[in-house]
């Protein structure tokens, strides 16, 4: 009978220690804070060692990640009451601290607040994790053209609002 | 341009140290917990003290959970303690404490199981979420919250059928007037007449009064929430069901050997009101408090079998308590601690100049090392604690610390023995 524990040689310590980074970023990029963001990423790879799945490579190993991450952010969404209950005065207590980003970025931010989830998902997957769209549509179960039209729409999305905003400071300016 | 920004707003978003931590923990109990072969704690013990420790297999039937027990068993709580058994103590150890489980008719809190033996209290909970006032209509108070010209309040806005576009199949679209997350507490009638409002004055509004589920569980004696589950499974059903499993782990002494205990579920209240107009869907919130649904759960008749152990040198004594129950195996050891211990286990720099116990370890049958949690007590000592599964064959619980230079120190294990029911030292 053999015992596992998470050991430096262990294979789960391992994907722990090489993807923990990627599967917290994708989850803050869905959910947009730091609590339901740690909810996912615990969820995602306690999944991880309850269902050990097979894996054929590394790269298999990340689109299973990146494709429970994503499940998990999706129940996330639907999951519980204090997730949807929006009290404006809570809403922003879970952001990144604006100390810890870097500066400038606050349009960029309300831009990508301002997308649907979908979109900013393949946002991320593409300029962060710098994925094609077949490999996004790959891990997604999603149709290329599916994945290209979202990635159309959302950079759209984003001009046009990036946009609006630098029009704003300058007539404020 | 935008994909330099967007990195490098990534790069500071990164999971916290306390996170891994806890994800690693959780990692290791589960994949311990799913490769020993479990016997029942007490089994163990019974067929220990009988000298009889050539246990056969237990063969775990897993599956669709519905009950407290059940859930236990698939998440790898040692037991083969009869689940039947267990599960009728769990349906008949609690009653409410007023009929009021339900408020205002489709919003409710209902305990289903309570499992209490004097040191732990494990409890089914199914909630009911849901709105319990839908208010349609230009009028309410409330309202005053989405009004954007109103200092005293800001709304967040949305674009009308522009922000939430439903093709992740999240929530199904039943208007673009309002977003999913205030749908979903509305009746089709109420969305029709929302959107009829809307269309005769171009305007309209609705002021919601929703509840959910409490983070939170309050058990008698626990006046400072100090108690932290130590599972809380939430399953998220349709129709704003959820059912919860909690473990409440070691409960703290004020909680222990009651002849009943008080626990009270919880659901948080708030009220919501949105108006849509031609610019725009304004939604506001506020919390409002706390609706209580009291029980009283009974301590059982449950044995649980205490063991001790300790081990003491010129430099530190350490004490440790083991409980054996029909649902877990439980090891608690107090370490005192010099002054040099303590602020060297508060400042990792000293971690590789200081001497001190870093960290205890329960030595496995096969070799393998399960750690414990640690967290200082009031009187300076150091309490560590951890949940076991006793494995197949065991004749012993060994404890082993683990210093912050020279790493595990065998010749200070505390060993328990499962084979007379006594402690040894060595």
């Amino acid at each position: 009978m053999q015992n596992r524990s998470l050991r430096a040689d262990d294979w789960a310590a391992e994907a722990l220690r090489k993807y923990s980074d990627m599967v917290y970023r994708l989850a803050y990029a869905q959910v947009r804070n730091r609590t339901d963001a740690d909810d996912i990423f615990q969820e995602v790879f306690i999944r991880l060692v309850k269902s050990s799945p097979e894996f054929e490579s590394d790269e298999h190993m990340k689109a299973w990640l990146i494709r429970v991450t994503v499940n998990c952010s999706k129940t996330m969404w639907l999951s519980s009451w204090k997730k949807r209950m929006v009290f404006w005065e809570d809403k922003d207590l879970n952001r990144i601290p604006a100390e810890e980003a870097p500066a400038g970025n606050e349009a960029l931010e309300e831009a990508l607040d301002s997308l649907p989830v979908k979109m900013r998902r393949v946002i991320h997957l593409f300029y962060y994790e710098e994925m094609s769209v077949d490999e996004i549509a790959e891990a997604l179960s999603e149709k290329p053209s599916t994945i290209r039209s979202q990635l159309t729409r959302a950079r759209k999305l984003l001009r046009k609002k990036l946009i609006g905003e630098e029009a704003k400071r300058r007539v404020q300016g | 341009m935008f994909k330099d920004d967007y990195r490098k707003m990534n790069e500071t978003i990164t999971p916290g140290s306390e996170l891994l931590k806890r994800t690693e923990r959780s990692m290791e109990e589960i994949m311990n917990k799913k490769d020993a072969k479990r016997v029942s704690a007490k089994m163990a013990l019974a067929l220990a003290l009988a000298g009889v420790l050539a246990l056969t297999g237990v063969a775990f039937a897993t599956g669709a959970v519905e009950s407290l027990f059940g859930w236990f068993r698939d998440w790898g709580y040692s037991t083969t303690a009869d689940i039947d058994q267990l599960n009728e103590l769990a349906d008949s150890g609690f009653e409410a404490e007023s009929q009021s489980t339900q408020y205002n008719g489709n919003v409710s809190a209902e305990l289903v199981q309570a499992y209490y033996d004097g040191y732990q209290l494990i409890i089914g909970a199914r909630y009911q979420e849901g709105a319990s006032k839908v208010i349609l209509g230009l009028e309410h108070d409330a309202l005053a919250m989405t009004r954007p010209d109103d200092p005293a309040f800001c709304a967040t806005k949305h674009e009308p059928g522009g922000v939430y576009i439903n093709d992740d199949g999240q929530i199904p679209e039943k208007s673009k007037l309002l977003p999913p997350y205030i749908i979903q507490w509305m009746t089709d009638e109420q969305i029709a007449a929302f959107e009829k409002m809307y269309a005769e004055n171009g305007e309209a509004g609705v002021v919601l009064y929703t509840a959910g589920a409490s983070d939170h569980i309050a058990v008698e004696g626990d006046d400072q929430n100090r108690l932290v589950p130590e599972d809380d499974h939430q399953n998220m059903q349709e129709n704003g069901v959820m059912l919860r499993y909690v473990d409440f782990g070691d409960l703290i002494e004020e909680c222990r050997d009651k002849e009943q205990l008080t626990v009270t579920l919880l659901m948080g209240e708030g009220v919501s009101a949105v108006r849509t107009d031609k610019d725009g869907i304004w939604v506001a919130g506020q919390p409002l408090g706390q609706l209580e649904f009291p029980y009283v759960v009974r301590k059982n008749e449950q044995d649980t079998t205490m063991l001790y152990g300790s081990y003491e040198n010129d430099v530190y004594s350490a004490k440790a308590e083991v409980r054996v129950s029909d649902v877990s195996t439980r090891v608690i050891v107090d370490v005192t601690q010099p002054a040099e211990w303590l602020e060297a286990r508060s400042d990792p720099k000293q971690w590789k100049t200081v001497e001190f116990i870093r960290m205890l370890y329960v030595v496995q049958p096969d070799g393998s090392m399960v750690s414990f949690d640690g967290m200082p007590t009031e009187n300076g000592a150091y309490r560590w604690e951890t949940a076991l599964d006793l494995i197949e064959g065991q004749e012993e619980i060994r404890i082993r610390p683990y210093y912050s230079i020279s790493g595990y120190q065998e010749s200070e294990d505390i060993v328990i023995s499962l084979e007379n029911g006594i402690s040894s030292v060595k």
